[in-house]
């Protein structure tokens, strides 16, 4: 029986490889010494400066503000493609389908690059900057696509035959979307909020191209200072980036897994 | 009648956004290659140029192309020799433990990709568990800034992206295809790779194209793990744009990168198409 128990080896090998890491970032960020070979007792102190640190919590309202508005716009847009593709079937809404794709595969250089470009290219002509607003428009022209491909999932033919039959019972087209199309799709729609949330706050080679100086976003900002090297505080801002994320997609997943059951 | 126009005006805001603001910027690359960096930095347009394409000869980017590639299959074969049985494992775990492995995978698939980078970085750094290892072995004093640490990083962010869709096309194999090839004297070996190998390949090329596509275009790990010097396409692009301002030479390793991912993804589409028929 050596196959099972190369597998069970590699199985194990695989979450430890995956976890150890983590746990190892999170336990050093409570870690008194600064060097990170020893362990000299347990401290809060590297959390306080953070919270002092100017730089950071201006880094961290404007990914609020992008991220929020972000994802606000996402849903607004996303959710009403997804039932524009749902309802109308022709060839645009074909090309729109495949089209829409796109924004998720595409590498995150390539679109960080041509963003920066019609950007710098428009501000020729009109007065545009790049800061806040720009890496708003940017993370939302990504998320609008992971929006409308999540609530899409859910738009099935068993909803459609509910609309029928709302429809037939004289609900006007408010009326449907209202009570019979919304409590269907949303705990698809509370999962993408969720999700274009985190993609949005995560987010960090667009928002390096697209911010001006002073609208800096917390993972840029984190990254300029790993560039630097390993210290406490990139231990403590980092291990709260990841905790924040973890929480938010622990419910993304829970909610999907709801709604496989129901 | 009127039903229909609002199906219609409830796409138009998302439709509109996205024509002015992803499908008008990438027509916009093409024009800055045929741009041309002026002394000030600044890119001209007064003509076509065509400088960009005789600077990918000039500044190497040829061997860039190809560290980068090389780069990447190493990494999507590690995560597959690594993957696979990983995914083969969980598929016969009981419901309950195969979901919370899933579970497990998933997590990290979509939680903060720059405190997981940072955190591989404190195991590969002077000091750090994985040098320690190393340094029993060879003699080094800090793995930190070279191609391993930059593999491995890749091999650590992009693993799931391989096992779970290996996991789903493995799921799908109805187990009583290997009892038939077992009552037709097929063995294990002969067994396992008639039957789930060869069902299990449309998620094998998605894990693959799906680990190679992100690993060819990484930035954010080469810069983390593999230091300034070393260079990846990645790198190379945004070098280009914040500090050296070639702008045209940008938009156009930025292009290659995305042509890689065309291709990638054709004949991912091509083999599924093949297997339906």
């Amino acid at each position: 029986m050596n196959r099972t128990v190369f597998l069970k080896l590699n199985y194990i090998f695989v979450l430890i490889f995956i976890y150890l890491p983590i746990f190892l970032m999170v336990g050093l960020s409570f870690n008194e010494s600064k060097y990170f070979n020893q362990w000299t007792g347990f401290t809060l102190q590297w959390y306080e400066q953070l919270f002092q640190n100017q730089n950071i919590l201006n880094a961290l309202y404007n990914s609020m503000i992008v991220a929020t508005v972000s994802t606000f716009l996402s849903i607004l847009f996303g959710f009403g493609i997804a039932l524009y593709l749902f309802r109308v079937k022709n060839r645009f809404t074909s090309f729109v389908e495949k089209f829409i794709y796109v924004p998720i595969v595409i590498p995150d250089v390539t679109m960080a690059a041509m963003m920066l470009v019609f950007f710098i290219f428009l501000s020729n002509y009109l007065e545009i900057k790049l800061g806040i607003a720009t890496t708003i428009i940017s993370h939302t022209a990504f998320n609008i696509s992971f929006v409308t491909v999540l609530i899409g999932s859910k738009l099935t033919r068993k909803l459609r035959v509910l609309e029928e039959v709302a429809s037939d019972l004289y609900a006007n087209h408010f009326q449907v979307i209202k009570q019979v199309t919304l409590p269907f799709v949303m705990p698809a729609l509370l999962a993408s909020v969720i999700l274009s949330f985190v993609l949005s706050f995560d987010e960090v080679v667009i928002s390096m191209f697209v911010t001006g100086p002073g609208s800096t976003t917390l993972p840029v900002y984190v990254f300029s200072m790993i560039k630097k090297g390993v210290t406490p505080a990139v231990n403590s801002v980092s291990s709260l980036m990841l905790i924040f994320s973890l929480i938010l997609v622990t419910g993304v997943l829970l909610l999907s897994r709801k709604d496989n059951l129901k | 009648m009127t039903r229909n126009k609002l199906n219609n005006i409830l796409g138009l805001p998302g439709i509109i956004f996205l024509s002015i603001f992803f499908f008008t910027p990438s027509l916009f690359i093409f024009r800055y290659i045929f741009g041309s960096r002026t002394r000030t930095g600044k890119t001209s347009f007064d003509k076509i140029y065509f400088d960009s394409f005789s600077q990918l000869l000039d500044f190497n980017v040829v061997p860039i192309i190809n560290k980068s590639v090389v780069t990447a299959f190493f990494v999507t074969l590690i995560c597959f020799i690594v993957g696979y049985p990983f995914a083969y494992y969980i598929k016969k775990l009981s419901t309950t433990m195969k979901y919370f492995s899933l579970f497990l995978i998933s997590i990290p698939f979509l939680t903060n990709f720059l405190s997981r980078t940072y955190s591989w970085k404190i195991l590969v750094s002077k000091n750090g568990l994985i040098t320690k290892y190393v340094s029993m072995f060879y003699d080094v004093s800090s793995l930190l800034f070279t191609d391993f640490a930059v593999v491995l990083g890749m091999v650590y962010v992009y693993l799931p992206f391989m096992i779970l869709p290996i996991f789903t096309s493995l799921e799908n194999i109805e187990d009583s295809l290997l009892e038939s090839a077992k009552d037709l004297y097929a063995n294990p070996f002969k067994a396992f790779y008639y039957v789930t190998f060869k069902l299990s390949l449309p998620g094998v090329i998605a894990g693959v194209v799906l680990t190679f596509i992100p690993s060819l275009g990484a930035y954010i790990i080469p810069q983390i793990l593999g230091g300034s010097k070393s260079m990846y396409l990645g790198n190379f692009t945004v070098l280009q744009f914040i500090q050296a301002s070639n702008w045209p030479l940008g938009s156009l390793v930025s292009l290659i990168i995305l042509l890689f991912m065309v291709f990638a993804i054709n004949l991912l589409f091509k083999f599924e198409g093949q297997r339906n028929l």
